[in-house]
């Protein structure tokens, strides 16, 4: 009996053993089978990257795409095989796809900042401005000596017409870019102003806006862009028929359609927006509305109660050319002939200013030129642009 | 009917004849008939008609109507330049225009600027300019060759005038180079005078006015200027321009130099003095192309103002004893609405929000729309072009010649543009013909574009440039001519029904017999109207100086105040419409003292 316990005993031991070595032999399989996989998939990796790496240098965009497609069931997308399925889809002209690979570009990469770029300029390229405006300042936060992207910022805040958050990102290139009369000729314009070249291609604002409204029926600002430029050429219906297909709600699509009424001569519909848009929320901080409401009220001949509109847009935007000009003429009107000579000879500073500038080397402008123009922009008591041009009237003397 | 106003010929047709020819004209090109005579007004001479038929019926306010009949009018001859793909810019500046009646018949004769070659060919009449005799029935005869007047340059701006004082009306014609005076020997010849009276100039010269500035009644000569050095010694363009990517074209005028403008007193015998730099009026710069010769701050003097293209418009107020300061940026009229400089062309001016104060409206480039200023008075302008719901309806075009004038007879000054692009950029998708156009005053200083409905004419595209204004049939109606780049000019008959009108023809008690400056206030049932001589307007061109009075429904004009530049007053009282008035100052009047005058 104990025998056959101590059998069974021993049968159970050997069988353990059995069982553990077994079990070793299976983790050393395993170990083994594991690393001969990682190994693999390192090799299946490098070899697909290669593959990609080589195919994109033959200009075989399929096969390189077909690649990184692979590669992208291992491991996320390193910046080099994003940059490679970003150009096989441009290769497809795919320029949506190709901006998407883009923007996942790891922001820890050292080239994020130039592949945000990159996607911001297709994406503008495809008139989806506001992912474009999106990429530029995901770039610029990368980078903020990124000058090309800070460019087309800068052109597409003046083609949306967004005056003041241009002025920003001007003296943000102004800090950074060597071709410093480009930014200070943005700042001598009188409103938003676009950059040359600061447009895609072959394009005119009117074309650039209308397919960025096709593409993104949604886009406020650039439905209120196009609205103006159609105005500013005597297309009114069309300029409305632009607002009433885009968001009613929005404060800019009012303020455009206010405008329309203003310069239609159309002095009761214009009362009836100011009062729609004066209950709205946060419309007492925009020096645009106030404008517009002082330019009713001139309009009507109330130059007084216009003059108090306009000193509400001054205190919000001191810097506004066109509303010094409208005051010294709501002054001229009301009577106050002296006052009303310093703001009109401000404007005309502004304009000499435009001149001056307009006719500048984008190079090293001649010394005495920067200083006239510093001179002018201390006229208007515009310190900061003043002491910009001073500065570069120094840096072109030196250079002479 | 046809009786000589003056010095004039004799009439050549019987009565009977006249009034055939005018009905067969009236049947072809659609000449209207003409009210019928009226007694003479206190104070007033009657000036005979050279049509009798009936008037039409009055209206209150009716649709405006142009018909354009240059062809059987026989204003045939097109505009000419020697373009050839050089793009010289005065090649696309158009000729002017001017209203005059040399032969003193009472019918306004129409002289027609022509462009020309560099240098210029004056012996071959291709390149002549043009003096058309008004036959009646709104027909011309060309009488360029018996006239003597062919100039053979690119015509410019015009003024009409009597610069020796001896009772007829003389020509200036601004030239591009050179500037040329025909004297007015015998209302059937001229004589160029230019180099002998010191009006030759040089360089650019665009519009042009007569005026007396000095109060000494003779006729001083203002020149406007546009730029320096566009061309070189061998005619070439001296600077090359793109109008579109790739593409050739006009150059801005920014391209250039500015110029001054020149002011040249009379010396009293018809020979001229440059007072430019004296005058204040050489301190100035400009790219000059309109011009408004008006009492534009009503003290009493005459002032100009100059549209200017590219740069700041002027206005030089006339300080007196030939002294001028110009003040255009604290009046408000340098620049636009939004404080930008314009392409200012042309100027239109009158009262155009019946106020009684003089307004400007000036002419701009394509997208800019015009500016119309608004007189505050005292030399202050407030810029109510949106307002007057003018603004949107012009951005589309780019204008060149306008003018005020009361073409429904209602009392009002409508408003006539003529446009048209200066650079083919049609590839870009900008249009380079244009349609003209014509808006109503509704009153309150707002006006309607009514141009689709004023005639087929409005319809067309075509180059328009020079614009002039004036009643060339005699039948109270303005009529407009309008002078076209590479085609005759168009003759706009005024075929308003209902239209009645008091036309008055005022004379200067001075050797010049100018009465520029004159104002006219009437009353018409309970309702104000004011009206000026006017000595400059619209572009390169000189409408009729005679001054119209839409009876706006009304069938008599009830009171007229009409305050000579002088001082002096006359009053007239109870006028009918029917014939011309001719308006005499009175003489040997102490004028009285101007601030005395409610101006």
């Amino acid at each position: 009996m104990s025998l056959r316990i101590s059998d069974t005993s021993a049968i159970s031991n050997e069988r353990r053993r059995h069982l553990a070595r077994l079990g070793m032999i299976s983790i050393a399989l395993g170990a083994v089978l594991g690393a001969i996989s990682l190994v693999y998939r390192e090799f299946r990796i490098a070899r697909l990257r290669d593959e990609a790496v080589a195919a994109a240098r033959r200009g075989d965009w399929e096969r390189a795409a077909g690649s990184v497609d692979r590669l992208a069931t291992y491991r996320t997308l390193d910046f080099e095989s994003i940059r490679i399925r970003s150009m096989a889809a441009l290769a497809r002209r795919d320029q949506l796809s190709a901006a998407r690979f883009l923007g996942m570009t790891p922001e820890n990469s050292p080239l994020a900042a130039e592949s945000f770029e990159q996607q911001g300029f297709l994406l503008r390229g495809l008139f989806r401005l506001q992912e474009a405006e999106s990429a530029f300042r995901r770039s610029l936060r990368l980078d903020p000596e990124r000058t090309e992207a800070r460019r087309a910022l800068v052109a597409l805040l003046g083609l949306e017409r967004r005056g003041s958050e241009q002025e920003v990102e001007v003296w943000e290139l102004l800090q950074r870019t060597p071709a410093k009369v480009e930014a200070l000729r943005v700042l001598a314009h009188a409103g938003p102003a676009i950059p040359p070249d600061g447009l895609p291609p072959g394009l005119d604002e009117g074309e650039a806006l209308t397919r960025a409204i096709e593409v993104e029926p949604e886009n406020a600002h650039a439905r209120a862009a196009l609205a103006h430029y159609l105005r500013g050429r005597g297309r009114l219906e069309e300029s409305e028929a632009i607002l009433s297909g885009g968001p009613s709600a929005s404060d800019a699509i009012l303020l455009e359609r206010l405008a329309n009424r203003v310069e239609a001569g159309d002095s009761d519909a214009s009362a009836r927006l100011l009062e729609e848009l004066k209950a709205r929320e946060g419309i007492d901080s925009d020096a645009r509305f106030h404008r517009l409401r002082g330019d009713h009220l001139a309009s009507v001949g109330k130059f007084e109660e216009a003059l108090t509109a306009y000193g509400r847009s001054r205190e919000i935007d001191p810097r506004g050319v066109e509303l010094r000009y409208r005051i010294g003429q709501a002054r001229l009107a009301a009577g106050d002939t002296s006052r009303a000579e310093q703001d009109l000879a401000y404007a005309s500073a502004n304009r000499t200013l435009e001149g001056l500038v307009a006719r500048m080397p984008d190079g090293a402008p001649n010394p005495a030129d920067a200083l006239e123009a510093a001179r002018l922009c201390r006229m208007m008591e515009r310190e900061r642009e003043a002491e910009a041009w001073a500065a570069l009237a120094g840096t072109a003397g030196n250079r002479r | 009917m046809g009786r000589a106003r003056g010095h004039g010929r004799e009439p050549t047709m019987s009565r009977f004849a006249r009034i055939a020819a005018i009905l067969a004209g009236s049947f072809v090109c659609g000449c209207s008939p003409a009210p019928p005579p009226a007694e003479p007004p206190a104070g007033g001479e009657r000036i005979e008609r050279p049509s009798s038929a009936a008037s039409p019926q009055p209206a209150v306010s009716s649709a405006i109507r142009l018909v354009e009949c240059s062809e059987t009018a026989g204003l045939t001859e097109p505009h000419r330049d020697a373009a050839a793909g050089r793009y010289r810019l005065i090649e696309t500046m158009g000729s002017g225009l001017a209203l005059i009646d040399y032969d003193a018949d009472g019918r306004l004769d129409l002289f027609v600027g022509q462009g020309g070659t560099i240098p210029p060919q004056t012996e071959d009449p291709r390149w002549w300019s043009r003096l058309y005799r008004n036959e009646g029935s709104m027909r011309f005869r060309d009488v360029t060759r018996e006239a003597g007047i062919g100039f053979g340059r690119y015509a410019q701006g015009t003024a009409v005038g009597d610069v020796n004082g001896d009772g007829r009306d003389d020509l200036f014609v601004a030239g591009f180079g050179r500037n040329a005076l025909y004297l007015n020997r015998d209302g059937i010849r001229f004589e160029e005078i230019a180099e002998r009276a010191g009006v030759a100039g040089s360089g650019w010269a665009s519009s042009c006015g007569f005026a007396d500035f000095d109060g000494d009644g003779d006729l001083d000569l203002f020149v406007v200027r546009y730029l320096a050095g566009t061309v070189d010694e061998n005619g070439e363009p001296t600077v090359r321009c793109n109008a579109s990517p790739g593409r050739l074209g006009y150059c801005p005028p920014n391209a250039f130099a500015s110029e001054t403008c020149v002011l040249y007193r009379n010396r009293g015998d018809g020979t001229f003095e440059d007072v430019s730099v004296s005058s204040g009026i050489a301190a100035a710069r400009c790219n000059g192309l309109g011009l408004a010769i008006a009492d534009l701050d009503g003290d009493g003097l005459l002032d100009a103002f100059v549209a200017s293209d590219q740069s700041p418009n002027l206005l030089f107020l006339n300080r007196g004893e030939m002294r001028f300061e110009e003040r255009a940026l604290a009046s408000g009229v340098a620049l636009s609405e939004n404080g930008q400089t314009r392409a200012g062309m042309g100027v239109a001016v009158g009262d155009a929000d019946g106020d009684g104060a003089i307004d400007l409206c000036v002419t701009n480039f394509f997208e800019e729309g015009v500016t119309l200023y608004r007189n505050l008075g005292a030399g202050r302008f407030q810029v109510t072009t949106a307002a007057s719901r003018l603004l949107l309806p012009t951005r589309s075009k780019l204008g060149f010649g306008a003018g005020f004038v009361d073409l429904d007879g209602d009392g009002s000054l409508d408003l006539f543009i003529a446009n048209g692009h200066i650079n083919d950029v049609s590839t870009i998708g900008m249009p380079y013909e244009m349609e003209s156009q014509v808006f109503r005053n509704l009153g309150g200083g707002r006006f309607a574009d009514v141009s689709t409905s004023a005639g087929d004419f409005f319809r067309v595209k075509q180059l328009g440039r020079a614009a002039a204004f004036g009643d060339l049939d005699d039948d109270g109606r303005i009529d407009v001519v309008m002078s076209r780049l590479r085609q005759p000019p168009a003759l706009l008959h005024n075929r308003t029904e209902g239209s009645r009108s008091i036309v008055l023809e005022l004379i200067g008690a001075n050797p010049s017999r100018t009465a520029v400056g004159t104002r006219l206030r009437a009353e018409i049932s309970g309702r104000a109207i004011t009206r000026w001589v006017v000595g400059a307007s619209s572009y390169l061109s000189t409408s009729d100086r005679r001054v119209d009075i839409g009876l706006g429904g009304a069938s008599r004009l009830d009171r007229l105040e009409i305050d000579w530049l002088s001082g002096r007053k006359t009053i007239l009282e109870s006028l009918e419409p029917g014939r011309a008035i001719r308006v005499e100052e009175p003489r040997g009047v102490e004028a009285s003292p101007r601030d005395a005058m409610p101006r």
